[in-house]
Parts: structure tokens; C-alpha cells; sequence
């Protein structure tokens, strides 16, 4: 499938654009600090010159001119044409004048290497957007191309999605796209709202195959999420709190701005925030995501075996908690093993050595302690999954 | 629910964590009319405890009375993640005055 190779070009240029965002800030700042000191260094240097040029005038005239000798501390007296320069004294504002153009050259260079960066991901991105993508008909409710943005590539100006609808309290704010610092498990964290079948999908695709993420461009005020066989512009805006002002919904622990707008993309398809606050099935979310066929297991009906394998797979998968609201026993087990008392959804990490279910909270705190296999099977109801190759 | 330093309630949810002050209080058990409640303060310490209604806790600095607690609705054994994630299992007040000065 060509699709894939594109995808993970796109997700790798990302990574490095990120990657080389930091290291241009590092070059900079270290590349500033050794010009100021070279500016200190000749200050210094100019500074003594001068005073031994001083020396040697007041020794000459010593016999001629019998004046008291300048106190230390005080000025040398040059003759005319001889500049001190800053001293090494000088206030860090001149000093850091002098090493503005060398910092305007690491500007440019940096500048001009995340242009290029942007440019290569946004012809992959239309690469990607022209290639047909086989495969199977998605089995759920697909939105309107109206609702998804107009998801095929036309000659017209291609219309934005109207804002999903926002739950009590929430409004939305100007927020540019940036990108997370590196992609894994911890980098998305559900927010106020209850969709952590859609944040467990994110942390368990980002863990186990994070060439699947949707891709994610800003260009022309707009935000661009790509999923297999969808496009959806954004406007560059975010849910935020009304109150504080900070993200109402999904974010990164670093707080780029990635997850939550593939999270208002996924709202855009699924009818708004509050439609997402409902819950809904993982596996959903993890075919709308990637695109790959994807399946449930369920795991009372289940074997140990089984359930190992799939853990253990490489798969992305998430494992869905079940209510405990009428069995006690379930309750203090699911408080044993610091489950939440409701039908929650958990990214699956693996098996420890002890053959015990390592998980994912996606609120990105309380994490479950590994749960052993039979207990597993008791708690928890289902592992929804997706494949990450053709096979 | 905000995260507003001025705010004067929390409406504790069912299925995610909310903020209260600097610190996040999310639902660990539930035994009716009693909750347990998990609070993580900024920098890592985490507390958890069962609560009754009249209670106070202190979550990010900040002293809060429990006003009410609520029993979960009833769910299909197969419920879908996240459903009744918005329900409110307590509701907090805030105290006058921070136990940090």
C-alpha cells in the first residue's frame, strides 16, 4: 500500500521539524552566548591596550608634565584617536547589540530549514491526499463531505468545517498548531470531557505504531487533519476553559496543540464535543484514526492465551473497563488495582514478566497497577484493536 | 467546572479528572453515599481518601467542603467507555482563605 510509506515519511519530517526547532534554539543560544563573550573578550583586550598606550605616553612625559597620576578607577585620559571601545563593564544591552547579526544569521539558516521542512510535508500531505486508499468499507456512520470540510481535493476554495459544538462553560480561543516534542504513550491526556476511547486510541497507536497518526499541517489561518480516506480543515481555534482559559479538552503534557486538534477533528465527525462526552467504542476510534481494519475481542469469553497474545501482539490496542456501580467484589478490585469505577478506556502496554496486563490511563495520571490475567478477564470487558500492515 | 483560582464550586465528575486550584481531583471508588476521591497535586504528591457529604478535603492549596454526593446511574455491564462520564458524583465548595497563606 503506497499510503503507508507516505504517512510515515510525514509523521518522520514532523518528528524531525520538531527536533530541529529545539536544536536551531540550542545553536542559537549557544551561538549568542559565545558571540557576547567574544565582544567581551575584545573589550577587555582594547581596554588593557589602551592603558599600556597610556603608560608609555605618561613615562615619555613624566619629566615634562609632573601631574598626579589618575587614580585607579579612573579614566586613562587616551589621547585623541584612541578608542577604548565597551568596556568590559558595558551595559549587556550594547553587548548583545554587537552579537544581533550574528543571531540574524542563525535566524535565517533556521528559518529557512523549517520552510523547507514545512514544504516537503506539505507535498507528501497532497501526495497522500491524491492517492487512492484502498481497503474496507468503514462500518460506521461516516459524516457528510459538507460536516467533514469537503474531504476530495477541487479546484475551488476548499471550505473549512463549521465548529463543533461546545459543551457548557467552554469556548473557543485562536490557538496556532505546534507540534509535541516526541510522540509515545504519555503524549496525549484526555481533558475535561469523556472521551477516553478516543485518547486511549491516541496513546495506544502513538505507543505501538505511531506511523499511523493522522497527519496534521497548518497553512492559510487553516488546520488540516488528514485520516485515511478524510480530510478536515480547521479553523485555527481550540476549545479553552471559560473561566481560566486553558484547554478545556485533550492536550499534551508540553502543550503543543496536536492532540487537541485531532481530537475537534474527531469531533467534527462525530457531531461535536458533547456527542464525544457520551463515550463511545475505542474501536471506532481507532479505525477512524488509522484506517485499519480493526476488531474487538471480548474478553470474558476469552482464554488466558488469547488474551496474552493479543496484549503482547504489537497491535495498537485498548482495553475497556466494565461498570461496577452493583458488584461489590468488582469495586474492590477495581480499587485494588486503581481502576476507575466506571466503564473506562486504557492504552495496553504489554505483559510484564509476571504475565500481568500493563495499562495506559489516558487521563494521563492513576495509572493502573499491572492487573493479572484472570483477574483481567473479570474486569474488564473488551480489547478493541487494529492491524498495522496489510498482513 | 473551571480551573478559575475563584471559583467557588467543583462538580467532581464520573469519568475524567477536574481541576480544583492547582490540583486535579478524579473518582477512584464509589460506595454510596460514599466516594473516594483521588487528588494529584502540581508536582506529583497524590492523596486518596473516602469522603461523606460535610467533609473537607484540601486540593491545591485550597480548603473544600463536600456539599453532596450522587450514586452513578445504572450501566449495562458492556457499556460503552466513557458512558456517564459526565455525571456528578460530588459537588465541592470552596472554604474562604488558602492553607498556604
Amino acid at each position: 500500500m503506497a499510503e503507508r510509506p507516505i504517512r510515515a515519511a510525514v509523521q518522520a519530517l514532523t518528528s524531525l521539524r520538531a527536533a530541529a526547532g529545539a536544536q536551531f534554539e540550542l545553536l542559537r543560544a549557544a551561538t549568542v552566548g559565545r558571540a557576547e563573550g567574544a565582544v567581551r573578550a575584545a573589550a577587555v583586550a582594547d581596554a588593557r591596550l589602551a592603558a599600556a598606550v597610556h603608560a608609555r605616553l605618561a613615562a615619555e612625559a613624566g619629566p615634562r608634565a609632573a601631574g598626579p597620576s589618575p587614580s585607579p578607577g579612573s579614566s586613562p585620559g587616551l589621547s585623541p584617536g584612541l578608542c577604548p571601545g565597551p568596556s568590559p563593564a558595558a551595559p549587556g544591552a550594547a553587548v548583545a547589540e554587537r552579537a544581533k547579526p550574528i543571531a540574524a544569521v542563525v535566524d535565517g539558516a533556521a528559518s529557512a530549514t523549517l520552510r523547507a521542512l514545512d514544504a516537503e510535508v506539505a507535498l507528501l500531505v497532497a501526495l497522500l491526499r491524491d492517492t487512492p486508499q484502498p481497503g474496507r468499507r468503514p462500518p460506521f456512520a461516516a459524516p457528510s463531505a459538507s460536516a467533514a470540510g469537503d474531504p476530495t481535493p477541487a479546484a475551488s476554495v476548499p471550505r473549512r468545517a463549521p465548529e463543533p459544538e461546545l459543551t457548557d462553560g467552554v469556548r473557543y480561543a485562536a490557538h496556532p498548531l505546534t507540534f509535541p516534542a516526541g510522540v509515545g504513550t504519555t503524549f496525549a491526556r484526555q481533558g475535561s470531557i469523556s472521551d477516553c476511547h478516543l485518547v486511549a486510541a491516541l496513546c495506544a497507536v502513538a505507543d505501538r505504531a505511531p506511523w499511523l497518526l493522522p497527519a496534521v499541517t497548518a497553512s492559510h489561518d487553516t488546520v488540516v487533519v488528514d485520516v485515511p480516506r478524510r480530510r478536515y480543515r480547521l479553523r485555527p481555534t481550540l476549545p479553552v476553559d471559560a473561566g481560566s482559559g486553558r484547554l478545556a479538552y485533550a492536550c499534551s503534557p508540553d502543550g503543543s496543540t496536536l492532540v487537541p486538534f485531532v481530537e475537534k477533528a474527531f469531533a467534527v465527525y462525530g457531531g461535536g464535543y458533547p456527542v464525544l462526552a457520551r463515550g463511545g467504542l475505542p474501536v471506532e476510534a481507532l479505525y477512524w484514526l488509522t484506517g485499519r481494519p480493526s476488531y474487538l475481542l471480548r474478553v470474558p469469553k476469552a482464554d488466558d492465551d488469547i488474551v496474552a497474545a493479543l496484549v503482547e501482539s504489537g497491535q495498537p490496542a485498548v482495553a475497556c473497563s466494565r461498570p461496577f456501580d452493583d458488584d461489590g467484589s468488582g469495586a474492590a478490585a477495581a480499587l485494588r488495582y486503581r481502576l476507575a469505577p466506571v466503564a473506562h478506556a486504557y492504552a495496553v502496554r504489554g505483559l510484564d514478566a509476571d504475565r500481568r496486563v500493563l495499562l495506559h490511563n489516558p487521563w494521563g495520571r492513576r495509572h493502573p497497577r499491572p492487573v493479572p490475567l484472570d483477574v483481567f478477564r473479570d474486569l474488564f470487558t473488551r480489547i478493541d484493536w487494529c492491524e498495522t500492515d496489510d498482513g | 467546572m473551571t480551573a478559575d483560582p475563584a471559583t467557588t464550586t467543583v462538580r467532581v465528575r464520573l469519568g475524567y479528572p477536574v481541576p480544583a486550584g492547582a490540583a486535579s481531583i478524579t473518582v477512584v471508588g464509589l460506595d454510596p453515599p460514599l466516594v473516594c476521591l483521588g487528588i494529584d497535586e502540581p508536582g506529583g504528591p497524590q492523596t486518596t481518601a473516602w469522603y461523606a457529604s460535610g467533609n473537607v478535603l484540601t486540593a491545591g492549596g485550597v480548603r473544600w467542603r463536600i456539599v453532596r454526593t450522587s450514586p452513578p446511574p445504572r450501566l449495562a455491564p458492556d457499556a460503552p467507555p466513557g458512558t456517564a462520564g459526565d455525571h456528578t458524583v460530588a459537588i465541592l465548595e470552596r472554604l474562604e482563605g488558602s492553607v498556604d497563606g
